[in-house]
Order: C-alpha cells, then sequence, then structure tokens
C-alpha cells in the first residue's frame, strides 16, 4: 500500500560506496484491518454499556389480592434451580409442584394455562434477589398477568418444608 | 479495422485518504466512549431479558451481597440543593468545596456524620472508606435513623422543584421543554438476600413510590 523511499540521498556518500538500496515496499494492509477492528469495537461497546432495567409497580399496601382458583402462587426459598408452587387458596392439603425455571419450567406452565394468570410470589427468609428477578422475568416474557410480590407466612414456610421433598414435578 | 486497444495501466486507488477516515472515526469513538464512573462497590447483577435502557434522570439505590446500601442521584444542581437540605435537617454544616465535591461524585455510602470528612478526603482515601462502610443507614420505620428515607424524600423533591424550573423557563423562553421525571431504580447483587431489597422497596412505599427499575445485565430470551 505505501512505499518508503530513500533516494537521493546516497551519493557521494561513505567511503565503502554503499549501494543503493532497494525502495523499500510496505504492506498497510494489516494496520488499516487494525484500525477498522477498534473502529467496530468501540461502536459496539458504546452502544452496550447503557445498563438495562426492568420495570417493577408494586401494589399499594392493605389491597387485599383477591384468592382464585386460578392464583398460583410461587414459594421461593435460597433455592435457585427448584420453583415450587400451588394454585388456587392455601390449605393444609394443598397440592405444590416443583418446576424449574429453564425454558420448559415455568414458562411452560404458564403458556399451558392460556389467558392471564394472576400470580404471587412469596419470599421466604432465605430467598435471593436473583431467583426473584428470574421469576419476574419469566412472568413478563410469558405475558402474565397481574402480580405481586409478599413475604411467605409462617404456615407456607412449614408447608413448604414439610412438602418439598414430595412435590409433584411438572 | 482492428481495434487498437490503448494500453492500460492498472488502476491503482490511493487509499491514504481512507485510512484517514478510520483513524478520526476511531479518535471520534475512543473519546466519546464516556468513563464509567468510579463506583464504590462492584455488584454483579441478575440476567434478565428486558432490554429497556436505564432512563438518564435516575435515582439509584445500590445494595451489595451484604447489604450495604449506596445512594446515587443524576444532576449536579440537584445534589447540591439535596446535600444543603441533609445539611439542615440534621444540622450539619456543609462547607463550599465538599458541596462541590459532593455535587460531582457518583455513588456514595457513608452515614451523614460520616460525609463532611468523606467528602474532603482524596478519592484514593475515598475508596479505602468505600471498602469498609457500612453503608447508608436504614430502618424500617420513620425515625432520625433511617437516613435513606431522607435522603429519597428530598432528592425526590429538589428533582421535582428542578424539573418545574426548568419547565417555566422553557415557558418563558418559548423554547423545548424535555420532559424528564425522575425515576427510581434499584442495582442489587444477585446473591443478596432479597430481605434487603424488600426492605429499601418498603422505604420507598413509605414515601408513596411504587414504580421503580430493578437494574439488570442482558440475557437473550
Amino acid at each position: 500500500m505505501a512505499e518508503i523511499t530513500n533516494s537521493g540521498h546516497e551519493r557521494g556518500k561513505g567511503k565503502k560506496g554503499r549501494r543503493r538500496l532497494a525502495p523499500v515496499r510496505v504492506d498497510f494492509t494489516p494496520m488499516v484491518d487494525l484500525a477498522c477492528l477498534l473502529l467496530t469495537f468501540f461502536m459496539l461497546t458504546t452502544a452496550f454499556t447503557k445498563p438495562k432495567i426492568m420495570e417493577v409497580s408494586m401494589p399499594k399496601d392493605g389491597t387485599p389480592t383477591p384468592w382464585e382458583p386460578r392464583t398460583m402462587t410461587v414459594l421461593l426459598d435460597e433455592s435457585k434451580e427448584k420453583i415450587h408452587y400451588y394454585f388456587g387458596e392455601f390449605e393444609p392439603s394443598t397440592h405444590l409442584y416443583v418446576t424449574s425455571l429453564s425454558k420448559d419450567g415455568l414458562r411452560k406452565q404458564l403458556f399451558d394455562k392460556k389467558g392471564s394468570v394472576p400470580v404471587l410470589i412469596r419470599t421466604g427468609e432465605k430467598a435471593r434477589y436473583e431467583t426473584v428477578v428470574d421469576v419476574i422475568d419469566e412472568l413478563n416474557l410469558c405475558g402474565a398477568g397481574t402480580y405481586a410480590i409478599a413475604d411467605m407466612s409462617e404456615e407456607e414456610a412449614q408447608f413448604l418444608e414439610a412438602k418439598k421433598l414430595t412435590a409433584e414435578r411438572r | 479495422m482492428p481495434k487498437i486497444k490503448a494500453p492500460r495501466s492498472s488502476p491503482s486507488i490511493d487509499m491514504t485518504p481512507m485510512v484517514d477516515l478510520f483513524f478520526l472515526l476511531v479518535t471520534f469513538f475512543m473519546l466519546t466512549a464516556t468513563f464509567r464512573n468510579e463506583e464504590p462497590v462492584t455488584v454483579d447483577m441478575p440476567k434478565s431479558t428486558s432490554d429497556v435502557i436505564l432512563p438518564e434522570n435516575t435515582m439509584l439505590i445500590t445494595i451489595d451481597t451484604a447489604g450495604r446500601v449506596f445512594y446515587s442521584l443524576d444532576g449536579v444542581e440537584v445534589r447540591t440543593k439535596l446535600l444543603k437540605d441533609m445539611g439542615d435537617h440534621y444540622k450539619i454544616n456543609f462547607t463550599e468545596s465538599q458541596a462541590h465535591t459532593f455535587a460531582r461524585l457518583k455513588s456514595f455510602g457513608v452515614p451523614i456524620a460520616q460525609l463532611p470528612s468523606y467528602l474532603d478526603m482524596k478519592p484514593s482515601e475515598r475508596k479505602v472508606i468505600d471498602k469498609q462502610t457500612k453503608g447508608i443507614p436504614i430502618d424500617t420505620a420513620l425515625t432520625e435513623k433511617n437516613e435513606l428515607a431522607y435522603w429519597i424524600n428530598f432528592g425526590q423533591r429538589e428533582a421535582e422543584v428542578y424539573r418545574q424550573n426548568k419547565r417555566e423557563e422553557a415557558d418563558r423562553n418559548n423554547s423545548k421543554f424535555i420532559d424528564q421525571p425522575l425515576r427510581f431504580a434499584i442495582k442489587a447483587d444477585g446473591e443478596t438476600a432479597y430481605k434487603k431489597i424488600k426492605d429499601v422497596i418498603n422505604i420507598f412505599k413509605k414515601q408513596n413510590i411504587f414504580h421503580f427499575n430493578l437494574v439488570t445485565t442482558q440475557e437473550s430470551k
């Protein structure tokens, strides 16, 4: 791409009578490639450094959540992989299900329900923020209906402990 | 008659202008890439598939794994006024230089009693404090100990005043007013116990803030 010339200086030089050097040809193609690469890199990184957000709305305190037979209550504890949930109102005889956060776990469950399902997220003592965000993310993806986050009651915590291991996998 | 082909020399394009342009663009992007603000604490955010970008005018509460709370608010003027309000409330006098430093800080997490000395320090000393600090004190009730509630309340008020002033100014000059309402965001580590975030959310609720954003990293669906 470029040529470095060194003519015109060699005449009358030196005792040894140096040979005139052949013109050096330097190929600048790799340099242009690098410039191209750097450019692309900076163009993309300035676009991606803005952090993303997830919008959340909390219900005002004091509004009681209406119980419906379809209401899915998700119980969250420290487990990252397993999500336990049940439907309808809480009773000692309620059936507990367990699923995962993968594509054919909670997401499939919500899709199968057809129509918006009101979801209640109950967090236990050791529930992790990441799990809550993941569950809300799944709900947003499936276009689930309303959701609310609340604390797990004592009875629910005991219920979860007792039935955790025998929960039906869905 | 036989066609006489004029001897063609292979066309040689001088690529110099193209390379010049490349370097110009690289330099431009290198300069406009804004430096990430020195944050007092690094947080490993959980992933979500949301691709809504964090808006400009935000009040950001950062919570790390230990539950330490850091606070940040956009806007130099708003921050200066906010510091004055907090100083008046807690009966602490902040000097001009402290107010100047505060207005340009990003997130901070020290109790208000330590704030004057924190602001007087050099950035390297502040980093040391940031590692050891317990964050902004929070409390479940609206007591004096619940400093975060006052930061949020005064911050919200000053942001609203600023917005009103901008609107009136635009009306007077007949110029365009770009409305940027204050948004609230929580940035927390994935491993943080949800309880700590719940405490901050409850403080928000007590201030009648029910809409907020959770800052997450990108995840493909």
